[in-house]
């Protein structure tokens, strides 16, 4: 039992982390419409953000939103230069998913060239650990799902109550319906890429603090259970990829309670294969209609 | 074409517009002339390119050629979002409303371009389109095919546009909903708005209408007051179909259908001196 409930435990930390990953990238895709495979290495950009920021300051909160707004800024860039560009002259998006694919390269190899190959880690400032309920949590397992939380209830309150965020449901509804309705469909785009692009940051960020050790491929790891959970969500969906990274954080962890845990990855695979079999537009899916 | 009448401003201007998808022209320097407190209904057979001016007009397709003046201010080439800015109104004739957002949320969409009072011109949406008023929270996609349409009416007039561009809005809709359609159409036409309308039912359409146009194969064919074209027998031959002699109930009746239309498409192949439009 108490094996079950430890499991359970870091599924919801689990949960937590691949959580924001998602809904980063399940977010950037309903409104930009393209498979960011670089979103992996947007991860490892927040881990080395807040690794910089380390060197100046201690305080954990500084370090994630450092990396937060190196993400931000790194997503907007890539759309404003690059991604746009190739809209406007009306690339495919399989063009685009190849781009993204060539930035995966490009960033992690930056990465390696400034920081090396070799493994950093964070400094956590002290780990005591306390029971909540049957769970046992560290104080870093605490800040990692509570920055989780509140980060998903502010993207609530931005789509639904605000005018930009319903602007954003719309682009993701109908590009050429937004566009004559008035919405400034490029600038709502590229916001989104920095909104998207900032939850990336903090999420990698927090990985990385959770982990306590990175290198420039940690955050490429994530990609496939990142994907996993933002799929089985219905990719495009952004409360989707929150329970869908909730049933794979819990389902890889207590089964690699169970078995071992290097079979965590092939849990999340078998989860995604699962859900493209059954139902291939996501669980939550209403027959085919809209994004967010 | 006489010039423009005098009691009646010229809202929208458009002027020898080429415009398509790829480098095959599907509109052939179109003329277009609609006025405030009037409806423009634009006819033809189908692929006569009269939902690609539309799109043109809107900034949807860039055109290669001509002018669009929008209020006497040349528009042509410019982004939809600007357009709207500046007082034109474009609603397709599908995927005309945001199916996840609700009906309310819709309408907030339709006056993002105003700065305030957007509660205020809802409300008076909902005086216009009563049908929406008990469907404010519902998301789009559960909207009959009618209350989508009049939902797109009003969230295009949400931004209080001066010219409001329609796309069929009466395709597939039964006549009962049709006829509230209009009724709609010609509510919208009193308070100032100059209305572009490219309509399937051709009969209907033109008895309604102020001013129409006939467009095949992407060029004007002939225009003048609605009734004039429906009532000219020998236009009636060319176009609308057969039976010409009968069409005095045109406003109340079935009308002529797309069946009708393609046999009207090629008596106009052979009729090619009519060309009666001019600047």
């Amino acid at each position: 039992m108490s094996t079950f409930m430890h499991a359970v435990g870091f599924g919801l930390v689990t949960s937590a982390l691949i959580a924001l990953s998602a809904v980063a990238l399940s977010l950037q895709f309903s409104v930009s419409n393209i498979p960011n495979f670089a979103h992996g290495e947007f991860l490892t950009l927040g881990m080395y953000g807040a690794l910089v920021a380390q060197y100046v300051t201690n305080n954990v909160f500084i370090d994630v939103l450092v990396g937060a707004i190196v993400v931000a800024t790194a997503a907007w860039l890539i759309n404003r230069t690059i991604i746009e560009p190739f809209n406007r002259r009306g690339a495919k998006v399989t063009v685009l998913f190849v781009i993204t694919i060539a930035l995966s390269f490009m960033i992690q190899n930056g990465i390696i060239i400034f920081f090396g190959g070799t493994t950093h880690s964070l400094v956590v400032p002290s780990e005591t650990v306390s029971q909540v309920g049957p769970f046992l949590f560290t104080a870093t397992d605490m800040i990692v799902m509570g920055v989780s939380v509140a980060i998903m209830v502010a993207l609530h309150v931005t789509l639904r109550y605000t005018t930009f965020g319903k602007s954003q449901r719309a682009v993701a509804d109908s590009r050429e319906l937004a566009s004559v309705t008035g919405i400034n469909m490029p600038r709502v785009v590229a916001l989104t890429w920095l909104m998207a692009g900032g939850i990336a940051g903090v999420a990698g960020a927090v990985i990385a603090f959770q982990g306590g050790t990175f290198s420039p491929l940690t955050g490429y790891t994530f990609l496939l259970v990142t994907f996993a959970a933002a799929v089985a969500g219905g990719l495009g969906r952004p409360y989707g990829a929150m329970i869908g990274a909730l049933i794979l954080g819990l389902v890889t962890e207590v089964g690699g309670a169970y078995l071992a845990s290097s079979y965590k990855q092939v849990i999340a695979v078998g989860i995604l294969v699962l859900v493209l079999l059954i139902k291939p537009g996501g669980l939550f899916d209403a027959r085919g209609s809209t994004a967010i | 074409m006489p010039e423009a009448a005098t009691d009646t401003a010229v809202a929208l201007s458009v002027e020898s517009l080429t415009a398509g998808y790829g480098p095959v022209p599907v509109v052939k320097k179109a003329t277009l002339r609609a006025r405030t407190a009037e409806i423009t209904v634009l006819v033809g057979p189908n692929g006569a390119g009269k939902s690609t001016l539309l799109k043109a007009i809107a900034g949807v397709l860039r055109p290669t050629e001509g002018h669009v003046l929008l209020n006497g201010q040349d528009v042509a080439g410019r982004a939809p979002d600007r357009l709207v800015k500046m007082g034109l109104a474009y609603v397709p004739q599908v995927a005309n409303v945001f199916p996840s957002l609700t009906v309310m949320e819709n309408l907030e969409m339709g006056g993002i371009v105003r700065r305030h009072s957007v509660r205020d011109r809802a409300e008076s949406m909902c005086e216009l389109f009563p049908d929406l008023r008990a469907a404010l929270r519902r998301p789009a996609r559960t909207l009959s095919g009618g209350q989508r349409n009049m939902l797109a009416l009003a969230r295009a007039l949400m931004a209080d546009p001066s010219v409001l561009l329609v796309d069929e809005p009466t395709a597939g809709l039964s006549p009962r909903y049709e006829q509230v359609v209009w009724d709609h159409i010609r509510a919208i036409r009193q308070t100032g708005v100059a209305i572009v309308l490219v309509e399937q039912n051709t009969r209907r359409a033109l008895a309604e209408a102020d001013w129409g146009y006939v467009l095949v194969n992407g060029e004007n064919r002939l225009d003048g007051p609605g009734r004039e074209i429906l009532d000219n027998p020998e236009i009636g031959a060319l176009y609308i179909g057969k039976s010409t002699t009968t069409h005095g109930g045109g406003a109340g009746a079935p009308a002529a259908h797309n069946g009708d239309q393609n046999t009207g498409e090629t008596a106009v192949t052979t009729n090619e001196t009519r060309k009666e439009v001019g600047p």
